[in-house]
């Protein structure tokens, strides 16, 4: 069996510690061989089989910080668009794969898949935003990543959703006080508005399932 | 249906987790890595650490156990104590803490909140507030650990920090901690009422009941507690059976 090589993307956004942990803790529960490489480094990351986009931030930092970094965001687009290698972006890393982000102004973002993150609204003023904690998610298709979970229950924080154009890209949603997707994707990619690396067992088997998926 | 969140919390010194901790299969009581696993098999919904000793001096060392925690635990970690700085949240968020818990500074340099929040994000900036009821209905901040009065009303300050970007508030009755009487649930619902952002119930936790009024009548998003977990006398489970059964949504 070959040795997968799953790239965390390294961009300075929040706890990508965890995230690689996560994945390293999956790694060993799966079926797959290989090695987690936290990196920025755009040749590692076009040659690595899978890439993990983590983060934690506000929308235009995190774009800034990726753009920033020199020939990144040519290597993701290349990775992920010509290449098609499976990616799994992981809350604000799953808000810069949408077209537009509107916090702290509208900011382009990576235009993987087409949206925009927009602010959550819920319409019983008495929820609380950001939403923060433990809450279910609902299929909305079968999708190979969530295959076998155990519980429904994961770790949300954040203030903005992901809205996207084509409803189909929805996975799954998830009710707080209107539904939102929390979880889309189309053919090789996969973004969580939740955080599987801070989702206990539920999240760690979300990520071996990931590690074994080839779409 | 997000559910109300049951945390943990250990007072750490030196390294070292203070208080008591009585575990039946726990080796070492006083590790705080040792203990945060044994929270995550529970199934605690997040943890608290907080630094007591909190100085410059002695942060390597939360540094360490902050890294060897996140390293361990998949449940997201707040970490407090000591905390004045752009540049102390930044190596605390390095380390592996998913949050930081700020107290005297945001009363000392409010606009640290806004300029943590930006950079940041909102979602990991906690303003932790102790308060003390000093008349009716007027609870005022303390701070540098109680000892400091700032003349400054609890509630309007909760409320500031909230338009100043703040992701969440950790308050603590100064008058009910430590006395096993229950959370200050007229505090807490004057805040939890008059802010957008979750509220954390902390202080004077003794059973499983004070748990739910803290939910049921202060409307706290979350609940935290030290001693009753940390001896044993409750377990994790039991406590989010008993809130479940109270018609409070937990995860089970």
């Amino acid at each position: 069996m070959k040795n997968i090589s799953i790239a965390v993307v390294d961009y300075d956004c929040g706890n990508i510690h965890s995230a690689t942990k996560a994945i390293e803790l999956a790694m060993i529960e799966s079926n797959e061989k290989g090695s987690v490489n936290l990196t920025k480094d755009p040749e590692e990351i076009i040659k690595s089989d899978k890439i993990v986009l983590p983060g934690v931030g506000a929308f235009e930092s995190c774009i800034k910080k990726l753009t920033g970094i020199d020939g990144l965001k040519e290597a993701l687009d290349e990775a992920v668009l010509v290449k098609a290698k499976p990616i799994l972006g992981i809350c604000i890393g799953l808000q810069l794969m949408a077209t537009s982000g509107f916090e702290g102004g509208k900011h382009s973002g990576l235009n993987w898949i087409e949206g925009d993150v927009i602010p959550l609204e819920p319409n019983d003023k008495k929820l609380k935003v950001p939403h923060m904690g433990w809450n279910n998610i609902d299929a909305k298709k079968n999708h190979p990543v969530f295959n076998d979970i155990k519980s429904s229950d994961y770790y949300f924080v954040h203030s903005y959703k992901f809205s996207p154009l084509d409803k189909e890209t929805i996975i799954s949603s998830t009710n707080y006080g209107e539904d939102f997707a929390s979880s889309l994707g189309k053919d090789n990619i996969l973004g969580t508005q939740f955080h599987p690396e801070k989702s206990q067992a539920a999240g760690v088997n979300l990520l071996k399932n990931f590690i074994e998926w080839s779409p | 249906m997000l559910k109300t969140r049951i945390i943990p919390c250990l007072d750490v010194k030196d390294g070292r987790v203070v208080k008591g901790i009585n575990f039946v299969d726990l080796i070492d009581a006083g590790d705080p890595i040792e203990v945060a696993k044994i929270y995550d098999r529970s199934g605690a919904d997040e943890l608290c650490f907080l630094d007591i000793t909190a100085s410059h001096e002695k942060r390597p060392i939360l540094l360490d156990v902050v890294r060897k925690t996140a390293e361990q635990c998949f449940m997201p970690l707040t970490v407090g104590g000591g905390v004045r700085s752009v540049s102390d949240i930044q190596v605390l968020l390095s380390s592996g803490a998913d949050k930081v818990s700020i107290n005297t500074a945001a009363v000392d340099d409010p606009n640290l909140i806004y300029e943590a929040s930006s950079i940041f994000g909102s979602q990991c900036i906690v303003v932790a507030i102790d308060a003390k009821l000093v008349s009716e209905n007027n609870w005022e901040i303390f701070t540098h650990g109680g000892r400091t009065s700032t003349g400054i009303n609890a509630v309007e300050f909760a409320k500031k920090v909230t338009s100043l970007g703040a992701g969440e508030i950790l308050l603590t009755s100064m008058d009910k901690d430590g006395t096993k009487s229950g959370y200050d649930n007229d505090l807490l619902k004057a805040v939890s009422e008059e802010v957008s952002i979750p509220v954390i119930a902390s202080g004077g936790v003794g059973k499983i009941e004070d748990l739910i009024d803290g939910v049921r009548i202060g409307g706290a998003s979350a609940v935290l507690a030290a001693s009753i977990f940390h001896f044993g006398e409750i377990s994790i489970q039991d406590t989010k059976v008993a809130m479940s059964k109270a018609g409070i949504s937990v995860r089970l």
